[in-house]
């Protein structure tokens, strides 16, 4: 088999593993009841895995096709607007993080969480045209830290175990 | 010396989630100690303030706020609190919400572009649009 055509297919089983790892998620209940947008985020597993196995714009293609068939699926243009503003400010300010080299996966994957609830809370506020909700970032971005942690902890953990395995 | 990176990083990384950390729960503590009960419920579709109803009297309220996705959410006044009861909104995070009652504190309905927020005098402010 040719690379590119290897790289296509390791590309779309990882997309596939973060639509149904999203997928998953949202059928578990909230971790805590009463604060919508706090949760795991645990497609950022195989996003930031893609992150760092093969760049930035192998991860912005998994992210892109995750986004689109989650909003074909189960969404509509506006949790498609809520979800994308997010992705997309997670994945910049990771590559950005991860080029400086100063930061673990770990620290890459608390960037991250945050960036996404940012995004959220952004999309939210320039929707509602109300800008006094964004105090709910103190409880998303505390959120965000935590998810990030365990996210950036697996990651690095699913990196060393498939360091061998020629994908 | 690859060991000495990593452990370099992971101090950076722990420095970074206790900034984060601390800024945030900084927020919200100061938020909580000079947040006092509210006084009304301000409902706000699209940014303007369309109602304004007392904390103090128990009611139920339907809120039409036609966007495409229907717009009815059934906003509930009980014991000095609101919440959001029922929405025909896709996603109902407003209905999951919490009930609130501490001024500034605010429900999002996001389909509908509503907001429930919790204030403290019975006239309207400005309405500020970004």
């Amino acid at each position: 088999m040719d690379s590119r055509t290897k790289k296509l297919t390791s590309l779309a089983v990882l997309a596939s593993g973060a639509i149904i790892l999203s997928y998953i998620e949202s059928l578990l209940p909230p971790i805590v009841s009463g604060l919508p947008g706090v949760k795991m985020g645990l497609c950022n597993v195989v996003i930031i895995f893609a992150l760092f196995r093969f760049g930035l714009s192998s991860a912005a293609a998994v992210s892109g096709v995750r986004l689109a068939a989650l909003a074909l699926l189960f969404g509509n243009t506006l949790t498609f607007l809520y979800s994308f503003v997010g992705a997309t400010l997670s994945l910049a300010g990771m590559c950005l993080l991860k080029k400086t080299n100063a930061f673990s996966m770990v620290g890459v994957s608390v960037a991250g969480g945050v960036l996404h609830n940012f995004g959220q809370i952004l999309t939210a506020i320039l929707l509602t045209n109300t800008l006094e909700i964004g105090y709910y970032f103190a409880v998303l971005a505390i959120s965000g830290t935590v998810s990030g942690i365990f996210i950036g902890l697996l990651g690095a953990l699913v990196l060393k175990q498939l360091k061998n395995v020629k994908i | 010396m690859a060991e000495a990176g990593s452990k370099k990083k992971m101090f950076r990384d722990i420095l970074l989630i206790a900034a984060l950390l601390a800024v945030s729960f900084s927020a919200l503590l100061l938020f909580s100690a000079f947040a006092e009960d509210g006084e009304y419920v301000s409902v706000i579709i699209n940014g303007a303030e369309t109602e304004r109803y007392p904390l103090n009297v128990d009611a139920r309220v339907v809120i039409k706020a036609e966007a495409d996705s229907g717009g009815e959410n059934v906003l509930v006044i009980e014991n000095g609190k609101a919440r959001i009861e029922s929405a025909d909104c896709p996603d109902l995070v407003c209905a999951r919400h919490a009930e609130i009652s501490k001024n500034g504190e605010s429900i999002v309905c996001l389909p509908h572009r509503l907001v429930i927020k919790i204030v403290t005098n019975e006239k309207s402010e400005v309405d500020v649009s970004l």
